[in-house]
This record gives structure tokens, sequence and C-alpha cells, in this order.
């Protein structure tokens, strides 16, 4: 079944949609909240809670892609779930090497108390990835929304994993003079 | 804000860059819960990392004098490769060294000429020499400051690579890169270039006749900085700025970073924080032919 005919299924309010996107997603959901929470049995939940809550914002929500938009509830329900898990202990694991390295892009200066509107935050993000190169995009995108490895990225947009690293500190240079220049940090 | 927002914000993007680079997404699953380790020193990997390059001899256009000796050249053909002789690699805790040294490579051809094959073999035993030993301070300063941690409650990540910048008939230049990502992390460039035709490894000054090649260079460069600021509000160059006086760009070094591109365009470089705030990362600027260009 196609994309579109699963959203026609949500929009129809036809709980067929439910199953028909487990089929098509879960998978592809799983693997994103299996990244995040390294737990078969919590990613399995989050994957669960993710047909949900499509569910639920289906309509009024129109996702234009609905396999981006159940992967970015998957991916928020993940972060929210390993948040409360990790309040106090940070693990070596992929969640925490990309908030590692998107430290490069706050100022050394910056106070957790410098709170900005996170859905400001969130279209300065998007015009960023925006006006990326095509393949700087993908790169950046696999990289902080899906989590892969180095290697991964190399390997999905089949470069080394050299220009990988190298693209990826210079974009996240980039991010950091747009930050600056938007004042999102002092 | 926090780093965690900044990761939070990423799952905020529009659908249609989620989908784009959506398929197709690693598979199976794997688990990654385990600390990696892995530690191959000295490894010597001798895979070829860039083309191989036939050289052929074309001219400068350098002072008429120059120009008019280098014509008597005849023309030969060898082959330069660039290896990667050694792969560094270190994972530990949240420190990460990925080093790749390249090695120039001449391959003797039987058409070419023998004092220019041995000039241009003294020339990569140099730039090899010169990479070696850089490296090997980098490995040597990033396994003392492993020594110092031996709690690894640090972090550090340094990447050491290169790029055939240039590999026409005339100019073969190589760059090697070291990113150390540290706090906001730190770039340099260094490039090494050969002329073809006469197998030797090529400096700023060699390409002019005179000293005059700093004064008008330096001319161009503080142009087009002022150009760029006066377009574009978000770059910053030290130049004519008051309040950093001793960091005001004056004039380029008599052995200025450059290299030449495939179209024959001089490009005159600087590492980060040299002419610039480090946000804008290492600059280049391009020399227009009337200063330099290279004949066919």
């Amino acid at each position: 079944m196609s994309e579109q005919e699963i959203l026609e299924l949500y929009l129809a309010r036809n709980e067929e949609a439910v199953r028909r996107s487990e089929e098509a997603y879960g998978a592809y959901c799983h693997t994103i909240a299996y990244r995040i929470l390294r737990d078969e049995g919590e990613a399995a939940e989050c994957v669960n809670d993710t047909w949900f809550q499509a569910w639920r914002s289906i309509p009024p929500a129109i996702p234009q892609h609905l396999g981006a938009y159940l992967s970015k509830i998957t991916r928020n329900l993940s972060l929210n779930r390993y948040r409360h898990a990790h309040q106090k202990k940070r693990e070596a694991d992929r969640v925490a090497v990309c908030i590692d390295e998107l430290q490069e892009c706050i100022a050394s200066d910056a106070t957790p108390e410098m709170t900005y509107e996170q859905t400001f935050l969130g279209q300065i993000i998007n015009d960023f990835v925006r006006d990326l190169p095509r393949e700087e995009r993908i790169m950046f995108v696999r990289r902080y929304f899906y989590m892969d490895s180095v290697a991964e990225v190399a390997a999905h947009l089949g470069c080394s994993e050299s220009k990988v690293k190298t693209t990826m500190f210079r974009t996240r240079k980039k991010l950091q003079e747009i930050l600056i220049r938007e004042e999102v940090y002092a | 804000m926090t780093p965690e927002q900044l990761f939070q914000a990423v799952g905020e993007i529009d659908e249609t860059w989620v989908a784009e680079a959506a398929d197709p997404i690693a598979a199976p699953v794997i688990p990654i819960g385990e600390k990696r380790r892995k530690k191959h020193l000295g490894r010597i990997a001798a895979c070829v990392a860039a083309a191989a390059a036939a050289i052929v001899i074309a001219l400068p256009n350098l002072s008429p004098s120059v120009a008019y000796a280098w014509e008597k050249v005849p023309v030969l053909r060898t082959i330069v490769k660039v290896v990667v002789w050694r792969d560094y690699q270190v994972e530990e805790g949240r420190y990460e060294a990925d080093i790749s040294v390249p090695q120039v490579k001449v391959e003797p051809q039987d058409q070419a000429d023998d004092t220019v094959r041995e000039q241009l073999q003294q020339s990569a035993d140099h730039i090899n020499a010169t990479v070696e030993q850089m490296t090997d301070q980098i490995i040597a300063e990033f396994e003392e400051t492993l020594r110092s941690d031996p709690h690894m409650q640090g972090a550090d990540s340094i990447h050491v690579g290169h790029e055939v910048m240039t590999d026409t008939d005339r100019y073969f230049s190589l760059k090697v890169w070291n990113i150390e990502v540290l706090g906001s992390g730190y770039e340099q460039d260094y490039y090494y270039t050969i002329d073809r035709k006469t197998g030797k490894e090529v400096s700023l000054a060699d390409l002019f006749a005179d000293d005059g090649y700093i004064q008008t260079i330096s001319d161009e460069i503080k142009r087009q900085m002022r150009q760029q600021m006066d377009a574009d509000e978000n770059k910053q160059y030290w130049l004519d700025d008051p309040e950093v006086e001793e960091w005001n760009f004056d004039r380029i070094a008599a052995d200025q970073s450059f290299y030449i591109t495939d179209r024959g365009t001089l490009m005159v470089c600087f590492n980060e924080g040299d002419v610039a705030p480090t946000y804008m990362g290492c600059v280049s600027f391009e020399m227009p032919d009337d200063i330099w260009t290279a004949e066919d």
C-alpha cells in the first residue's frame, strides 16, 4: 500500500491505517527508536506510541511525507523516554555522541539559563538545513536526525568517512555562524 | 541554549528533508551499546588514495627570462600517485584520532627525462618527510594526552586527511588537512605543489620573478577582503580594525600557502584564525589572471 493510500486511511478515520503503518514503517521507526534507547522493549513501546500519536494527530495534520512524519514522532517520543531514563547518566551512545558534536555550535560561555523558544530554534535549524547543498543536507540529517554513525553516512552516500567527517565539521561551523548571527547564543 | 535543545530542534526540521535522507535507513538494527576500542598503530594501508596522474609539462608565465629557459625543457611524462602509507586510528572513551598519512610516490616511466624524474623524486621525498614529521608530532601529542588522562575524563578528536587539489598537465597540488575538534574546533591546511616540468616543489616565490609579488598579492587580498565584507555583513576579516591592530592583515608571508587550481588559477590560502575570526574557517583568495595564471 502506498504512502498516500495509508494517509487516506488516516484521513478517513479507518483503523486499518495503524496496521498498514506498522507494516510499512514499523521496522523503520523501530530502528530510529532503538538507536536512541538501545532497548528492544522500550523501542517497541515507542513505536506503538507512534501509531497512537499519529492516529490522534492526523487529521487535522496532513503530512506531506507520512514516513518522515512518523519518524519524527518516533524520534521525539524516544528522546523524551531517553531523557527520562538518563537524567543523571550519560552514556557513550549515539545520542550522546551527536549531542557532543553539536556542543561545538554552542558558545563556550553559554549557560543552561540561556533558554530560547524551541520553536524559534527549530525554525532556524530548518532554514539552515534547507539552504545546505543537497549532499551536505543529507549528511547532516542522517547524522543528527537519524543518528547514523559516520561510517553509515559514508555508506549511504557512497563516499569516504573522511569526507563525511570533514563535511560535518564544516557544517557545524556554518551552523555556529548562523546561531551567532541569529543571536541564539551570546 | 544547550546542545540537547539543539539536538531536539533537529527533530523539528521539515519532513521534506527527513524524507529526502530517509532511504535506505540502515538495517538491520545492530546493538551499539558497547564502547568500541580499536587501535591500529602504524598500519601500512598502502591503498591508492588519489588518481594516478600523467605529468605533462607546460610553461610558466613568470619573467620572460625564466619562461624562456623553461621552454627548452623537453616534454616528459611521469606518473605520480598519492597513497596512504599509514592509517592511525584510535577510539578510547571520548578520545578519537583518525589520521591518514599520505605519501607521494613517483613511478618511473621510460619516456621521462632522467634529470626531471630524479628531481621529482627528491620533491616527493621532501614532501613525504615533511608530512611524516608533522603527523608524527600530532600522534605523539595525542598519545601524550591519552597517557595524561588514564581515567578518560576528557575528550579530543583529531582528524588528518588529504586531497589532491590539482592534477593537471602542469602542476600537482596536494592538500593535507588537520582538524582538531576540541571546543569549537580548529583546522589547519598544508599545501604542497610540484611543478611537473622541472620536477621541483614550488614555493610561492618560485612563481614570480621578484619580491614584488608580496605587495601585489597583499593588495589584492585586502581589496577582496573589503569587497566581501561590504557585500556580506557576516563576513569579517581582520583588516584596518583599530580594536585588533596586532591582528590586522598587513601582507602575506614570502612563503604563504597556496595551490593552483585545475583551471590554472593561483589560490592564496590562510589557516583558521590567521586573517579572520575562527568562525570563518580556513580562507583562500583567488588571484586574478593579471597577477598570475598558468600558461598552457
